[in-house]
């Protein structure tokens, strides 16, 4: 994995957001929604990023593409620097738009993310349009392709997405998506939405067109199996920070940090009478503007300690390609 | 498009187009259609419509001829309506008004439709300054009551049809600006907009092509009650003296000149159709935005 | 054990402007008293209406109930007035919904929330009940109750607002609580020990539950028997354990197939899709997808096929006790 070539080089990324406090102070607090993530995404591999809703994951798709302005870090893609908040260097808007023809976002919910006001094959078209992918007499024969290549009938085209299901609009967004033919594929909870048979039948389709289109995945999602499943290597996420990083079966099978165990721990068993892991994990999930000191998962860790409470752990290699962020690892 | 389509399918050895793709406007076509009240409205306002359009030739006088042989005579005896105070044919004078209360009405609401969707769309879509400068002007616009505006401006510009339609037309745009603002930035949170920039488009294109066609249903629907106000509020500025000039006939003037006691009991067909024009027309387009408001937001189930 | 609720041949269709929609065609099930029944199927398969036509929730401008009955400890809730009904909703019968974000409402305290469900339907009169209602959440594990009481719903968590609700329809001390996708829009973790909560509650109240869901490891967790609804027909009722050991639909079978554990890199999945409900059903309607379709199952519409245990198949296949194996 080393001697290939990153793809994506995200360094210290932040983003926070300043919620006022009151109307009677000027202070204001800090959301920090992404706090300080380094991540390398490696090409034609995928990357899984794991985490209970409301840790910042959706947040960090969106600010690796720039979609929403970030406060801090930078992001370098395909050797391009899409911006560097520190030294105030942002990509321009005109380049920015061309580029983002190599970097596309499958979002999670398939009934807002069409227009209800277009056909699915004109969603499709106006990206391809827009980045002329393909010469203008060729392009509804491209978007049926495409669209046919998702599992979706040639009829899709004329449709109203209202016409669809869910797992099929969520087939449109892809097909959508990867008509640009882009390099870098961000996907937040892409099949959150639908029900587990059709999941299985859109991831599958999604692992066929990387085969086949030699794309990267970023797939963002709370369900740890599926992640499992389909990347190659995990990043688990708690309140805006990275707590454990490797190769997808080690975190799965030999997780180190608590949060990762306790995250398995309460999965639903496969067969009834089946015994679950233990699971100590106790008390909720703290709000983002209120992180706790020191470790950030001290609060529900079972093992917590005076160390925990007053020192945040670094993310540190603990074996060989396998980092977590735990002071008792 | 279709064509296009057919021609795919064909290539593809696909007979021919199967089940219909019905847009979103055919849907509401076809819900609308089904509301009794919201087709007997567009019948009556399509009937009202032919009627004033074919003025020219139903009318027997014209509007402004005067004939001092026939003043204030009841109908009968060659004047279906009787006459006004000058002898002129009420008939024809409630048909003409009609064309000018209309006309009004329409070209005050494209006015307002005008201002209303641009500012408040650049408002909606760009926020911040140019959202607060917009909002502002908006603001000062709706701050002071419509008639107390309305007849200052008539008396800066004068009576007369094109002045009417200025008048309303610029004192009915900042709700119609509200509106669309409160829209679009509700749409501006759907995920299709985000993906939409995802994809690399501009932001004219997002504008125009992803953000309006949604906003046009609210708006079509207060458009059309745009029109209803404004021939209330025409027939008020005329009756008054502000709006059109006498001896252009409009349904306000003609109730406004119906003002003394002695005309309203013993001259009923000065006032009465006019004022029954009035009502008929503004229900109608009511029960139509109604109609048109249901349409185009279906429960869900259906 | 006594027949809580019966179900008997019920059938609900959609008039809508693109045709009739059949959401539930046929369906027939009972409950017995104090049993955790889990209802299994695709978005489509007609679950959800039929728990809103038990409560009586179904839009009366489209929805239409040809015939059936639903049999509440023998009282048939479709032919009640809606007073009759409002007395029994919230009462006897509750039901917890998805969203919990969108079941509560926005603008009134918690508190008052649960307090008018106690003033309505509680067996005691009591005006200062906010001591039961703290004692009641901290029963369901709601940490710092007394607090959380005077909050309003925006500033709780998913996890807390549905614990509310389960609060709310737990108050009254129901007869049946119908919880429908709780799970779904909640997190692993906050989900494990939701359905801890409602295990725990339902051992001690006694009340019967019918849990909706797509999530096989949801149901394999809480139910005591499984139905699996397809096209908006029963297709197969079984004991749980025995479901999980050999089902014998075959759509039952796929499902259990498709979870994602033990998959590496390409899951496993049901082919095809499920028809919408405007198409009209000709035969067995797991025809299109089913990977043991006969000639037969195309025209002729199976039965259901009781079987002494008491479990039920609707297949072609599965007749008399005898099944083909596959």
């Amino acid at each position: 994995m080393s001697n290939e070539n990153p793809l994506i080089e995200i360094n210290h990324l932040k983003k926070y957001y300043s919620v006022s406090n009151g109307i009677f102070t000027n202070k204001k607090a800090s959301l920090k929604a992404v706090d300080d993530v380094s991540l390398t995404v490696w090409k034609k591999h995928s990357l899984g990023i794991v985490g209970e809703s409301g840790c910042g994951k959706s947040t960090m798709g969106k600010t690796i593409l720039r979609l929403i302005e970030p406060s801090g870090g930078s992001v370098v893609f395909g050797g391009k620097e899409l911006f560097h908040v520190e030294e105030k260097r942002f990509m321009d808007q005109k380049q920015l738009r061309s580029l983002r023809k190599e970097m596309a976002m499958v979002f999670q919910d398939p009934y807002s993310s069409l227009n209800p006001h277009m056909t699915i094959g004109d969603a499709v078209k106006a990206g391809v349009l827009r980045h002329k992918i393909v010469p203008r007499e060729e392009v509804v024969e491209y978007c049926i392709e495409m669209l046919c290549a998702c599992g979706l009938e040639k009829e899709a085209y004329a449709s109203y997405p209202n016409e669809f299901s869910g797992g099929q609009r969520q087939r449109a967004v892809i097909a959508r998506a990867l008509a640009l033919r882009p390099r870098f594929v961000v996907c937040d909870e892409p099949t959150a939405a639908l029900d587990v048979s059709i999941q299985s039948q859109v991831l599958n389709m999604m692992l066929d067109m990387q085969e086949q289109m030699e794309f990267t995945y970023l797939f963002i999602s709370h369900n740890l199996q599926v992640t499992r499943a389909f990347c190659d290597e995990i990043a688990v996420m708690y309140l805006g920070k990275i707590v454990e990083k490797g190769k997808a079966d080690e975190v799965y099978y030999h997780s180190i940090h608590p949060y990762t165990k306790a995250l398995i721990a309460s999965l639903p068993v496969s067969e009834p009478g089946r015994k679950k892991g233990e699971r100590k994990i106790i008390n909720s999930i703290p709000s983002m503007m209120d992180v706790p000191q020191g470790c950030r998962f001290h609060t529900r860790c079972p093992y917590a300690d005076e160390k925990c409470r007053t020192e945040e752990p670094e993310l540190r290699q603990i074996e060989d390609g396998h980092a977590a962020a735990c002071h008792r690892a | 498009m279709k064509k296009l389509w057919m021609r795919l399918c064909q290539m593809h050895g696909r007979k021919e187009l199967s089940a219909e793709h019905l847009s979103f406007g055919q849907l509401t076509i076809k819900r609308f259609c089904r509301d009794r009240w919201a087709v007997f409205g567009c019948i009556v306002i399509l009937a009202v419509l032919c009627i004033v359009l074919a003025a020219p030739v139903i009318c027997e006088y014209k509007p402004e001829t005067i004939d001092k042989s026939m003043i204030r005579k009841a109908p009968g005896e060659g004047h279906i309506l009787g006459t006004d105070d000058y002898g002129r044919d009420v008939f024809s004078r409630l048909v003409y008004g009609g064309r000018v209360s209309m006309a009004v009405a329409v070209c005050a609401t494209a006015l307002q439709l005008f201002f209303g969707i641009v500012l408040g769309s650049f408002a909606g879509y760009f926020g911040k300054w140019v959202d607060s400068f917009i909002m502002r002007v908006a603001d000062v616009f709706m701050c002071f009551p419509f008639y107390i505006i309305a007849v200052c401006l008539a008396a800066i510009l004068g009576p007369g049809l094109r002045n009417t339609i200025i008048i309303l037309g610029f004192l009915g745009w900042p709700s119609l600006c509200r509106m669309v603002r409160a829209e679009i930035l509700s749409i501006k949170e759907n995920d299709f907009i985000m993906a939409a920039k995802s994809l690399g488009l501009s932001s004219g294109e997002i504008m125009f092509r992803h953000i309006l066609p949604n906003v046009i249903s609210p708006i079509i629907v207060s458009a059309t009650l745009s029109v209803a106000g404004a021939i209330m509020s025409e027939a008020s500025l005329s009756f008054l003296n502000l709006g059109v000039k006498i001896p252009q006939p409009s349904w306000g003037n003609m109730l406004s000149s119906a003002q003394s006691m002695n005309t309203l009991i013993n001259e009923w067909w000065r006032w009465v159709p006019p004022g029954l024009c009035i009502i008929i027309v503004i229900l109608s387009i009511n029960y139509i935005g109604e109609g048109l408001r249901k349409a185009m937001t279906p429960k869900a189930g259906e | 054990m006594g027949k809580i609720l019966e179900v008997n041949h019920l059938t609900v269709e959609f008039q809508t402007v693109q045709g009739i929609a059949s959401a539930v065609r046929d369906l027939s099930f009972d409950i017995n008293e104090g049993e955790i029944i889990g209802i299994v199927g695709e978005s489509g398969s007609g679950k959800s209406v039929t728990s809103l036509a038990v409560m009586g929730l179904l839009d009366e401008n489209t929805a239409r109930i040809p015939n059936g009955e639903i049999l509440f400890r023998g009282k048939d809730l479709l032919k009640l007035s809606e007073k009759e009904l409002c007395k029994l909703r919230g009462a006897e019968i509750t039901m917890v919904f998805q969203e919990p974000a969108m079941a509560l409402n926005p603008v009134m305290r918690v508190e008052k929330q649960l307090q008018e469900v106690y003033r309505i339907h509680a067996r005691s009169r009591a005006k200062n009940c906010r001591g039961e209602l703290t004692a009641l959440l901290e029963e369901l594990r709601v940490p710092d109750a007394g607090q959380v009481l005077k909050k309003y719903p925006f500033e709780l968590s998913g996890g807390m607002k549905q614990r509310i609700m389960i609060a709310m329809a737990m108050l009254s001390k129901p007869q049946l609580m119908i919880a429908d996708e709780p799970t779904t829009a909640l997190d692993v973790t906050t989900q494990a020990e939701i359905l801890e909560l409602i295990k725990m509650m339902q051992k001690e109240t006694g009340c019967a539950v019918i849990l909706i869901t797509h999530d096989l490891g949801v149901i394999a967790e809480m139910a005591d028997r499984v139905l699996v609804m397809y096209r908006g027909q029963l297709v197969e009722q079984r004991e749980i354990g025995e479901f999980y050991r050999g089902a014998r639909h075959p759509y039952s079978k796929d499902l259990l197939r498709s979870r994602p554990e033990g998959f590496d890199r390409r899951f496993w999945s049901i082919p095809g899709t499920i028809p919408n409900a405007y198409t009209p059903l000709t035969g067995c309607g797991y025809c299109g997808r089913c990977r043991q379709a006969e000639e037969r199952c195309q025209d002729t519409p199976p039965q259901l096929t009781i079987f002494p245990d008491g479990s039920q198949v609707r297949c072609h296949k599965c007749r008399g006790g005898m099944e083909n194996e596959q």
